[in-house]
């Protein structure tokens, strides 16, 4: 049992000594061919285990930082390291989440989500067996054979989610998943992130969620970006450190806000 | 032309997803008091009409308690918000058997069939006693995505028919 004890410490001092983070940024920049420079230099680090909100106006770069950190877009100078090692391409890692995501009319709720994981070279039990479990987990459960049609936009959403941690990404990147719902569907789909999020059971643990509400980035985040335009830089990193759940009404929420909002000013 | 229904005996199923019943629950949650409909509209910014059968819903399943205007989170409302996905879902099951007449109904229509399956029209049929065939449809809808939330049973819209997914399965 002690030994146990200092070995895990030990391996804690280690990984200290050479401290590499689930993701960083150095000095990125992204111009369009037509060289107009839209976004940088940025650079970030986010450890494993942070929820990182990121707010700022339209035409910030927020989505393009997001496709950036997936690697669906190659940024013009700078480096993107994850775990310490340059990435080429789609990091595999990640997943992308979507405001309105694209559900194929055809398909099952089964199918929507499976088809994520067709390219992962999976049969079709595994695929369905891995399927099911994030159905789930997202509370989808029952609607496995239901048509796109049949759904709820905050269902849908709920589709777009699970199909992205079926491929389970270490980090799971979203460009504010939830502006196209309504206060009450969003407000449930809320907490069952934040549920996903601290569950043991699951890989994802880490989360890059856009908002452009400074109310969900307080409710959300444990850390918020502050971006602003042209070209897109990061203009302040501000820790949320109030207790888990939130409460909106608690006058310290009520604080964090005015302090977010004196910023975007 | 205004047609004249019948006299309503089968009672109307407000017509609200389950995602907008849990939200408003957790929504009543956070708030900790009682709040006047009214009010809660609009910090949601819905309008009344909308919100009106998220509420009334969330009162035929006994998760909230509605007097005069206010509305408040009742007991089970609370158990509601408290417990994890399989604990919401039970307590949606029990109490659309206990309180939902058509749920009981197709829950029924469903276990006397050999094979577990009920064709869409003998449902149809069901509340053409009662409602106008536009608001049967909304009827079927609503019942279905509550349905399957509770895992109750289930739609399949390929065959028209309800199902016993867990029966119909192995059968």
């Amino acid at each position: 049992m002690t030994s146990q004890v200092q070995d895990t410490s030990s391996t804690a001092a280690l990984a200290a000594e050479h401290p590499a983070p689930l993701l960083e940024l150095k000095e990125i920049t992204k111009s369009f061919p037509n060289r107009i420079h839209i976004l940088g230099p940025i650079s970030l680090i986010v450890q494993e285990g942070e929820f990182v909100v990121v707010i700022g106006p339209s035409g910030a770069g927020k989505s393009t930082l997001l496709r950036t950190i997936t690697g669906l877009t190659e940024v013009t100078s700078g480096e993107v390291l994850y775990r310490g090692s340059r990435i080429w391409g789609v990091n595999p890692k990640t997943a992308l989440v979507f405001q309105s995501f694209a559900l194929f009319p055809w398909l099952t709720v089964m199918e929507n989500v499976a088809l994520g994981l067709e390219a992962r070279g999976l049969d079709k039990p595994a695929r369905y067996a891995r399927a099911r479990r994030y159905i789930d987990i997202v509370g989808l459960d029952g609607y496995e054979r239901a048509y796109p049609r049949e759904l709820s936009g905050g269902m849908k959403q709920r589709v777009g989610l699970a199909r992205a941690l079926t491929v389970e990404p270490e980090l799971l990147c979203m460009d504010e998943p939830f502006s196209g719902l309504d206060a009450l569907t969003a407000s449930n789909l809320r907490e069952q992130l934040l549920d996903i999020w601290l569950s043991k059971e699951i890989i994802t643990n880490t989360i890059i969620l856009v908002t452009h509400s400074v109310e969900e980035a307080v409710l959300l985040g444990d850390r918020v970006l502050l971006m602003a335009a042209a070209p897109g830089t990061i203009v302040a990193d501000h820790p949320i450190t109030l207790d888990r759940p939130r409460k909106r009404k608690s006058p310290q929420f009520e604080e964090k806000l005015d302090e977010l909002y004196s910023l975007i000013v | 032309m205004k047609k004249t229904k019948k006299p309503t005996a089968i009672p109307v199923l407000p017509n609200a997803r389950v995602g907008s019943i849990v939200g408003l629950l957790e929504t009543l949650n956070e708030q900790g008091t009682k709040i006047d409909i009214y009010k809660l509209s609009e910090s949601l910014g819905f309008k009344l009409n909308d919100l009106m059968p998220i509420t009334e819903a969330a009162e035929l399943l006994g998760f909230v308690k509605i007097e005069s205007g206010d509305i408040e989170l009742a007991d089970l409302g609370r158990k509601v918000v408290d417990g994890d996905e399989n604990d919401k879902k039970a307590i949606f099951r029990q109490q659309m058997l206990a309180s939902v007449l058509l749920a009981r109904r197709i829950r029924s229509e469903l276990q006397s069939t050999s094979d577990f399956r009920v064709g869409r029209e003998v449902i149809l049929e069901f509340l053409g006693s009662s409602f106008t065939p536009d608001e049967s449809e909304r009827q079927v809808l609503a019942i279905v995505d509550w349905a399957r939330y509770a895992e109750l049973f289930d739609y399949n819209p390929e065959t028209d028919q309800f199902f016993l997914p867990e029966k119909a399965e192995t059968a």
